[in-house]
């Protein structure tokens, strides 16, 4: 039994960053994790689906366009075992980082399942005996786990994301249910290395909670590809056999190698013991917390998948360390869920942040929106890379931006500025005005701020 | 070199440009006087700031702008346009109009003009620059909350809701600032100069032609200032008859010594202090004088009367300094007599009056305005018994003094006249509490019901 200012349980990217910040305001912390450093993230979600992806983007680039490119490449191929292995590689080294920056901040790792045991108290259930530490305050930081859809159970043949991006075996086909953004990215992937994807949503559009107008440019690019969609579709039901899987989509029946889950994800808070420490959740499961992440019960604060808002690893982090600085006293600033960026790294990738059109018409604004495609920067036809597009929707009273939105292959990167200018309340006349290199793809962002009165250069 | 709109008083957020002194190809040293600008508080004549030709006049007679924004600009005599076609010189400072500066009056180009050129620069955002820009918000007066104390949206549109909500500044086209730079014939006219004070129109209306009064800076000043303090100060009343009659047994000796040996009384002192009309005469002092005596003697004993309530803090005065109401043309107008409680009644009575001359005349200037701890109103000249007066914010208080009036009162078991003069102190319940009110008040009191004490 050991006391600590702060205890962490989990350690993904809300957690880990949580441990580390409380360390810096000079507490002694220990971090909770049943599995590896770096949570589901690093080892089974984000990272692998990045690693797995980027292979795709470059076999395809090399495949498809390496004539373009000037590349004479010949017997071009996929080799599974050493994606995988990769894969693996990054996670394991990604995760060793985590481990060392924990160490450098004198952070006590404690491996074991913990669950709230009193006032201030965390019980850790390790390989031995399990334990009991004190603690000022408890972070929880467990994440979130897939939901499978209602009726269909997951097995060897029915996965969820992590299922696809491990698979042992690059498969002949998939069906995917669910063309939000972690579906989107698994139906590109795969789609790009040669696999046949048939894409399920039941919603009407691709990547429904995007703009539009940015699902339009990567519905394009999944056809291209060779991605049946098919929207305004439910999953019905699935039948294994023992070579695979035929997945009754509305009213036709695909067959495929698998089917991959990549739909709702639910807060992972069943070993907690919520109730009795008198932590209150909505009816989903969702642990209620005020905007400075402080549940219902005295000491103990909740972040990232287990809260309100987007289930995204960088809005953990900042409720992580905002956290942390609420427990020990020092100064903090709620987080903002309008400026949490979202980011799809399918092919185009896809990145937004605020309003999009739609929206910031029905609450009201008087819009103005500058649409800029990448075809227009120079970088554009450097990179052979002009599918794409950035649009800014604004706001004529006083030149606020209210959201941003971008498609193409470095949007997730490109997104960034544009946070960057909505938090500090820069507005689309002052981002107008910013230089920005050439030749580079976020000259397209520059000429999509001057278009919102008209004024691109490029257009 | 640019000329720009300087700030003239503390609360200046605009000013007008009356009269240019100087005109186009003129010579000007620094301390040349340059310009008359009517500020919020009175018209001032500003001195050129640096030296050379004036090469352009950027803001004609009658614009208001922000402070910051460039009225004229002083370079080499070979800079100046020739006389063809130079209307078009004032708009060239824009360039090519930036996207942004494209629509609305609120637009600025990015590099806002106003932050540079203004000393002691205010962290805000361009969006919360935009807005207060647009709104008529002084950025300067706002606690910022963004990192740094930096002024964000929010910050600026909780001041524009509070001065909506005290029927302040609201918005109106009137205290929008014209834009930059105007070019007389391309500026609409919402931008254009402000509305001629007391120029007037009689649309008809159902009750019978309506003559509108365009408010001049300083009422649109009072009227604010007025509705804010009123909409914001929790003011209560503490009301008190005093027993002037020593006051007045005093008062009628010194006048009777007076008339012994004219010419005689005022000290050198008091000419100092700034043009008395009558030289010779000696000063008697007034009634008023000696309620602001009295104040200024019990605002040193009662620290929190001498205060202000500013921004959820009480902030405590080391000097008194009262401000004294007078009625002014159109205008109500308090100018501070400084060190209060420091200074002789006779001294107080000549700087009174010298003040109260300059009020009239229009040559008050924004430091005689401002620095007020407390205010003493009087309008016991016009029969007024008593009344509430409106605290000049942040000021603790304000006392109201009615008429001095001979009165039966009740002294020793009998009725007998006394000279009787009703007062109202009115509180800032924020930082002056009934009890300590109350007991000011009583102070106040006892000075001027043993007036020995004020002469001490």
């Amino acid at each position: 039994m050991s006391a600590y200012d702060t205890i962490v349980i989990g350690g993904g990217p809300g957690g880990y960053v949580a441990a580390i910040r409380a360390a810096q305001l000079g507490q002694k912390i220990a971090v909770v994790e049943r599995d590896k450093a770096g949570g589901r993230c690093l080892n089974y979600a984000c990272i692998p689906a990045k690693t797995v992806l980027h292979t795709a983007e470059v076999y395809a680039e090399v495949a498809a366009d390496g004539a373009e490119l000037g590349i004479k490449a010949t017997g071009v191929a996929i080799d599974w075992k050493a994606v995988q292995a990769r894969r693996e590689k990054v996670s394991t080294t990604l995760e060793g980082g985590v481990t060392m920056l924990w160490k450098k901040n004198k952070i006590d790792f404690l491996a074991g399942e913990a669950s709230l045991a009193g006032a201030g108290k965390v019980k850790v259930a390790g390989s031995g005996k399990p334990e009991t530490h004190e603690a000022k305050a408890i972070i929880l930081a467990t994440g979130s786990v897939p939901m499978p859809i209602p009726g269909i159970e997951f097995s060897e043949r029915v996965i969820d994301t992590w299922g696809a991006w491990s698979l042992p075996k690059l498969p002949k086909a998939l069906v995917v249910a669910g063309a939000g953004a972690s579906g989107s990215e698994i139906a590109s992937a795969y789609a790009r290395m040669g696999v046949k994807v048939t894409l399920v949503e039941m919603l009407g559009q691709l990547l429904p909670a995007e703009d539009p107008d940015m699902a339009r440019v990567v519905e394009r690019q999944f056809k291209a590809d060779g991605i049946e969609l098919m929207l305004e579709t439910k999953v019905e039901g699935v039948k294994e056999t023992k070579t695979g899987v035929t997945v009754k989509a509305g009213d036709k029946d695909v067959k495929a190698d698998h089917l991959v889950i990549a739909g709702g994800r639910r807060p992972d808070t069943d070993a907690l013991g919520l109730d009795a420490a008198g932590v209150k959740t909505e009816e989903n499961g969702t642990v209620i917390v005020d905007d400075h992440q402080r549940t219902s019960a005295e000491g103990v604060y909740a972040i990232g998948d287990l809260v309100r808002g987007p289930a995204l690893a960088h809005k953990a982090s900042l409720e992580g360390e905002i956290a942390v600085e609420t427990a020990a006293g020092a100064e903090t600033h709620p987080i903002n869920l309008n400026l949490v960026p979202g980011a799809t790294f399918c092919h185009p990738q896809v990145a937004s942040v605020g309003l999009t059109e739609a929206q910031a018409r029905e609450a009201g604004h008087e819009v103005k929106v500058g649409k800029f495609k990448l075809g227009g920067a120079g970088a554009s036809v450097v990179y052979d890379d002009r599918a794409g597009l950035v649009k800014i929707v604004g706001d004529a009273a006083y030149g606020e931006i209210l959201g941003a939105h971008i498609v193409g292959n470095i949007a997730c990167d490109m997104i960034s500025e544009l946070v960057d200018v909505i938090a500090l309340e820069g507005g689309y006349p002052e981002l107008a005005r910013i230089i920005h290199p050439h030749p580079t793809m976020s000259e397209a962002v520059l000429d999509a701020a001057r278009a919102v009165e008209g004024s691109a250069i490029h257009a | 070199m640019d000329v720009v709109m300087p700030r003239l008083s503390d609360s200046m957020e605009e000013g007008t440009v009356l009269k240019w002194l100087k005109s186009v190809g003129d010579e000007v040293a620094v301390g040349d006087e340059l310009v008359e600008i009517e500020t919020d508080k009175a018209n001032m004549v500003y001195e050129a700031p640096d030296p050379g030709t004036l090469v352009e006049i950027v803001a004609e007679e009658g614009a208001t702008l922000a402070i910051g924004e460039v009225i004229a600009r002083v370079g080499d005599a070979g800079e100046v346009p020739s006389s063809n076609g130079d209307g078009a010189g004032a708009a060239s400072e824009d360039g090519g109009a930036a996207p942004g500066a494209a629509e609305g009056g609120g637009a600025t180009p990015p590099a806002a003009t106003t932050d540079g050129a203004s000393p002691g620069r205010v962290k805000a955002s361009p969006i919360a620059r935009r807005i207060a820009r647009d709104r008529g918000i002084d950025l300067a007066a706002l606690a910022g909350s963004g990192p740094g104390g930096r002024v964000i949206k929010s910050d600026v549109e909780r001041a524009v809701a509070a001065a909506d909500a005290g029927g302040g500044t609201g918005g109106g086209p009137a205290v929008v600032s014209a834009t930059p730079g105007p070019p007389p014939a391309a500026a609409p006219a919402a931008a254009s100069a402000a509305p001629t004070p007391g120029a007037s129109e009689k649309p008809e209306t159902a009750k019978g032609t309506a003559e509108v009064v365009e408010l001049s800076k300083l009422q649109q000043t009072v009227s604010r200032r007025m509705a804010e303090s009123k909409a914001t100060a929790p003011h209560f009343y503490l009301q008190a008859e005093i027993d002037m009659t020593s006051c007045v047994d005093g008062r009628e000796r010194l006048k009777a010594s007076a008339k012994a040996a004219p010419g005689r009384v005022s000290g050198p002192k008091v000419r100092e202090a700034g043009g008395m009309p009558e030289e010779a005469a000696p000063v008697v002092p007034t009634y008023n004088d000696m309620v602001v005596k009295a104040c200024a003697l019990a605002l040193r004993e009662f620290p929190r009367a001498n205060g202000a309530y500013r921004d959820g803090r009480i902030e405590l005065y080391s000097r008194v300094n009262v401000g004294v109401a007078v009625a002014a043309q159109d205008a109500l107008v308090v100018p501070t007599l400084f060190d209060a409680d420091l200074k002789g009644l006779r001294q107080i009575s000549a700087e009174t009056r010298a003040l109260a001359a300059r009020v009239r005349s229009g040559e008050i200037t924004p430091p005689e305005l401002s620095g007020g701890t407390f205010t003493v109103s009087n309008l016991g000249m016009y029969g007024v018994s008593n009344f509430h007066a409106v605290i000049n914010t942040p000021q603790a208080g304000i006392l109201a003094v009615g008429e001095l009036k001979q009165k039966p009162a009740v002294v020793d078991d009998e009725v007998v006249p006394r000279h009787l003069m009703g007062v109202t102190l009115a509180c800032d319940h924020r930082i002056l509490y009934g009890a300590d009110g109350a007991q000011f008040l009583a102070r106040v009191r006892a000075l001027l019901e043993e007036p020995l004490g004020l002469a001490l």
